[in-house]
């Protein structure tokens, strides 16, 4: 019976033209493999060592901090956090947050006391694809996120939808897809479609950013342009094996919104440099960074013990004559049988959850 | 743009369906997640220490 069916569909596998088509894409992905060509990570992530790892702006918070967070089991694993806040414009005070991970699963959930949700739920479909879907839930309304990535050899692709609906009679919701492909061993060029429709009376809009990243051998240039007229360029370099430094440079051409009616002066310059730094220590991690819009900050990460790190932010707006302090201690609990089998995990090069 | 016809009760039925599910997403993803950590943990947590933070 297969081999029936196999026989009536052959032509559809056996015509020149099948057969000329598979050939040369066999050819292709073997050039394409001989050039040697590494993932470019992903759009999101292409600024990633300058705007995420040594800028503490990601890191800033104000008030006081306290996490108790308890591993319970490593594989798979399963870990309880309960983080106690306290300072200005602080939701909640308390909230629980819940994470289980398997190689192929990742569910992590968080409920504050003022009653909203996160959910986040991770599937790894093979090992190149991952799917993400991420809710948030307060009183009476919910945001709601998929999200597909898919890492290949030699470039990075994903689909974005942000709050999906067809309940209006046609379709709403933020559909974006990114695409960042390496060209050379060095240079990665990528661009991000939007398209998005809030409601049905209002019109759908689309928007193309491009992006671009040149890799050397211990410093990384790129830059973005955003279709709402903003361009970031950033630097980063490897100074020591301790010492990173970096600048990130972000111009808005964007149209002001004061003006009434597409005047011409309308048109609004504006710029921020920032330059940043980052020393890694033994048991600490040191970040400072200085704005040209006059603001100071740095950020001390501190292994107090093995369990205990403190946190130290601090920023100064010499412009506005404003300073921002935050303390934060974090404990992190786990029985002694764990702490040995997590030395066995880290031998074995288990797959981690799909995060 | 294609336009979807959905009547009136086909849509009434659908945004129930997603209220019920936002509220059982809201209230019971976290306690299910603690269960089948709870439950598949090795080695598998005494409650006490599960629920306490100073445990």
């Amino acid at each position: 019976m297969v081999e029936a069916k196999a026989g009536s569909l052959s032509f559809l596998t056996d015509n020149a033209i099948t057969a000329t088509i598979a050939d040369s894409y066999a050819v292709f992905s073997e050039r394409r493999k001989a050039l040697k060509l590494t993932n470019p990570g992903t759009v999101d992530n292409i600024a990633r060592e300058i705007q995420k790892d040594v800028l503490c702006t990601n890191f800033m918070f104000q008030g006081l901090r306290a996490d108790f967070q308890k591993v319970f089991s490593l594989a798979p694993l399963f870990r309880i956090q309960h983080g106690f806040q306290m300072g200005p414009n602080v939701p909640s005070p308390y909230n629980l947050m819940a994470l289980y991970g398997t190689p192929n699963v990742l569910l992590q959930a968080g409920l504050s006391n003022d009653g909203s949700a996160q959910c986040f739920a991770n599937y790894r479909w093979s090992p190149k694809l991952i799917s993400k879907s991420q809710a948030q839930i307060s009183e009476g309304q919910a945001l709601v996120q998929l999200d597909s990535e898919y890492t290949g050899d030699d470039f990075s692709a994903s689909i974005k939808a942000m709050n999906p609906s067809i309940l209006d009679g046609s379709l709403t919701g933020i559909f974006i897809g990114s695409y960042l492909q390496t060209i050379t061993p060095r240079v990665s060029l990528g661009a991000e479609g939007v398209w998005q429709r809030q409601a049905l009376n209002a019109r759908p809009e689309t928007a193309i950013s491009y992006c671009g990243r040149y890799k050397g051998d211990d410093w990384i240039a790129s830059a973005q342009y955003l279709a709402q007229g903003v361009l970031n360029i950033s630097y980063w370099r490897q100074l020591t094996a301790q010492v990173e430094a970096g600048v990130d440079t972000q111009l808005q051409f964007a149209p002001g919104l004061g003006g009434n009616g597409g005047m011409l002066s309308s048109i609004r310059r504006e710029g921020t440099t920032t330059i940043g730094a980052k020393y890694d220590f033994r048991a600490s991690t040191f970040r400072a960074q200085v704005d040209s819009t006059g603001k100071v900050g740095c950020y001390l990460e501190k292994r107090v013990a093995p369990v205990v790190t403190m946190t130290f932010a601090g920023e100064i707006d010499q412009v506005k004559q404003t300073s921002k302090i935050g303390l934060a201690v974090s404990i992190e609990a786990a029985p002694e049988e764990l702490m040995e089998a997590s030395e066995k995990v880290e031998a074995s090069n288990a797959q981690p959850p799909p995060y | 743009m294609p336009q979807l016809q959905l009547s009136e009760e086909t849509k009434e039925r659908i945004t129930k369906i997603l209220d019920i599910s936002r509220i059982t997403l809201h209230y019971g993803y976290l306690p299910l997640i603690i269960y089948l950590g709870y439950t598949r943990s090795d080695p598998k947590p005494t409650l006490i220490r599960l629920i306490s933070p100073f445990a």
